[in-house]
């Protein structure tokens, strides 16, 4: 009798118990967090005008992180167009004056630059600069321009105005009224190097988001491929995600009408600018995530998408190889490569939808 | 009957015991390991705040060079930059900060604020 009731008692008590211990078992988080417990080297630093946050996994993580960042800062020294003395500045001094010497580092990255621009019909336009500076949107200047300025400026964004010497690595700009500029290159570039510095490196596992560029080496720890969620074009959060890319060894740029903009008389003008009206692309297409190895062709992608609008932009990426891209436009319809399958992106806002013929 | 009562008694205490201690290792283990917002000047780390602990909503000041400053509110599980005198107001543009991953930025004043560790992150990094 006695003896009955403590039994009573106990299995009260211990049921709860083991429950919870069971659960904690199965639960998903635990297993992160045993993998996280080993930790990873990581490093943040403010460079090309962004933020730049690396988490690497291995002994030589700290290292080769260190040897990845020193790397960046001279991209950024060779390549802002706003640093004095920088060779894309020295370009630009001698607009219309004569060729300029060039590192091969740099060469490469205009000679792609020019690339993509004839493969767009220059719709990526690396002659941008002055139209950027025009409307200054992210600054406290930012404004609509008067029509006149900007119709202005569209005759000095032919990029046959940029020629390129290989044997010399000469770069010049045959019209004073032409400035070059890698910003929507550059950060690519940047990725697919560090990436190469810690793959020499013998790293295995490593996050790289260059503002928002994200570029990864291998899986995570535990396996799994890095979750790179995709910014909700529509979300008034930061971090509110469209979607997720599943992403193993490549890399995940996503451009949105969202990233800098301002409103005026109740319209939106965001920041990437269509070179043939001179205002900002008016496609249709709101948020473009583009998935390849290369970070250089993903950051000359996703631009381009914006420029040339869905159809096209498909287009350009069943072309590409290794490349697929993910659309979503302002009627809320997701349009996708012929590479994207669920396991590959899944979905996760339920205002957008995928587009019927998919 | 009576010794093997006993035995079974005896093996539930140990059971239990080990269950609870295993339930207070897992929850101190979830404590340490709540949100962490850490905020960066220049590239040195000047504040970490464990977000799932803040209990009442708070804001700091944090000044820099040219009387620059930038005023930080901190909510449970959430942080943001208030205000700033910066030129862009990017930073403050940038809104709440939630999951694993985010990150706010003031350049001008080489300000980085980062969410590191959340346990619930459905995500590794943010593409946008």
């Amino acid at each position: 009798m006695k003896i009955n009731k403590y039994k009573i008692l106990l299995l009260i008590t211990i049921l709860p118990i083991s429950l919870s211990l069971s659960a904690c078992h199965i639960n998903p988080v635990g297993l992160r967090r045993s993998n996280l417990h080993q930790g990873p080297a990581e490093k943040t630093q403010l460079m090309l005008g962004t933020v730049i946050s690396a988490s690497a996994y291995g002994e030589n993580a700290d290292h080769a992180l260190d040897l990845a960042f020193t790397k960046v800062d001279e991209i950024d020294k060779k390549m802002s167009r706003y640093r004095e003395g920088s060779e894309v500045d020295l370009i630009n001094q001698n607009a219309g004056i004569g060729p300029v010497k060039v590192s091969p580092e740099t060469f490469y990255v205009i000679e792609r630059s020019l690339d993509y621009a004839r493969q767009t019909d220059g719709a990526f336009n690396p002659l941008i600069g002055e139209l950027v500076d025009l409307w200054a949107i992210g600054t406290e200047n930012e404004k609509v321009p008067d029509k006149k300025d900007i119709d202005n400026i569209l005759p000095s964004l032919d990029y046959n105005y940029l020629k390129l010497n290989k044997d010399s690595y000469m770069v010049e700009l045959t019209s004073d009224k032409v400035r070059l500029d890698l910003g929507a290159i550059a950060k690519g570039y940047a990725a697919d190097v560090m990436r190469d510095v810690l793959l020499e490196e013998g790293i295995d596992s490593a996050l790289l988001n260059l503002g928002g560029n994200v570029i990864v080496i291998g899986r995570k720890p535990d396996g799994n491929p890095w979750a790179i969620g995709v910014q909700d074009p529509l979300g008034s959060e930061r971090g509110e995600i469209a979607g997720i890319v599943n992403s193993i060894d490549t890399s995940v740029v996503t451009s949105g009408h969202y990233e800098r903009f301002f409103e005026s008389d109740g319209k939106r003008y965001h920041h990437i600018f269509d070179p043939f009206t001179g205002y900002p692309a008016e496609k249709g297409v709101i948020s473009s995530t583009i998935i390849c190895p290369s970070s250089i062709d993903a950051d000359a992608l996703s631009t381009s998408i914006f420029v040339l609008g869905k159809d096209k932009g498909l287009e350009l990426i069943e072309a590409t190889a290794d490349a697929e891209a993910i659309i979503i436009t302002e009627d809320l319809l997701v349009f996708t490569s012929s590479g994207i399958n669920d396991d590959l992106f899944e979905l996760r806002n339920e205002a957008l939808v995928y587009e019927k013929s998919r | 009957m009576k010794k093997a009562d006993k035995y079974i008694i005896i093996g539930i205490f140990i059971v239990l015991l080990i269950s609870s201690l295993w339930v207070f290792i897992y929850k101190g283990s979830k404590d340490v390991k709540g949100s962490q917002a850490v905020i960066s000047k220049d590239g040195n780390i000047i504040e970490t705040i464990d977000l799932s602990l803040v209990k009442e909503p708070y804001e700091f000041t944090i000044e820099s060079k040219n009387n620059g400053y930038n005023t930080i509110y901190v909510e449970k599980d959430k942080i943001k930059f208030a205000e700033a005198n910066c030129p862009d107001k990017l930073c403050v543009k940038t809104g709440l900060l939630t999951n694993t991953s985010d990150i706010a930025v003031c350049l001008p004043h080489g300000i980085i604020i980062e969410i590191k560790n959340g346990t619930d992150g459905q995500i590794d990094s943010l593409a946008n």
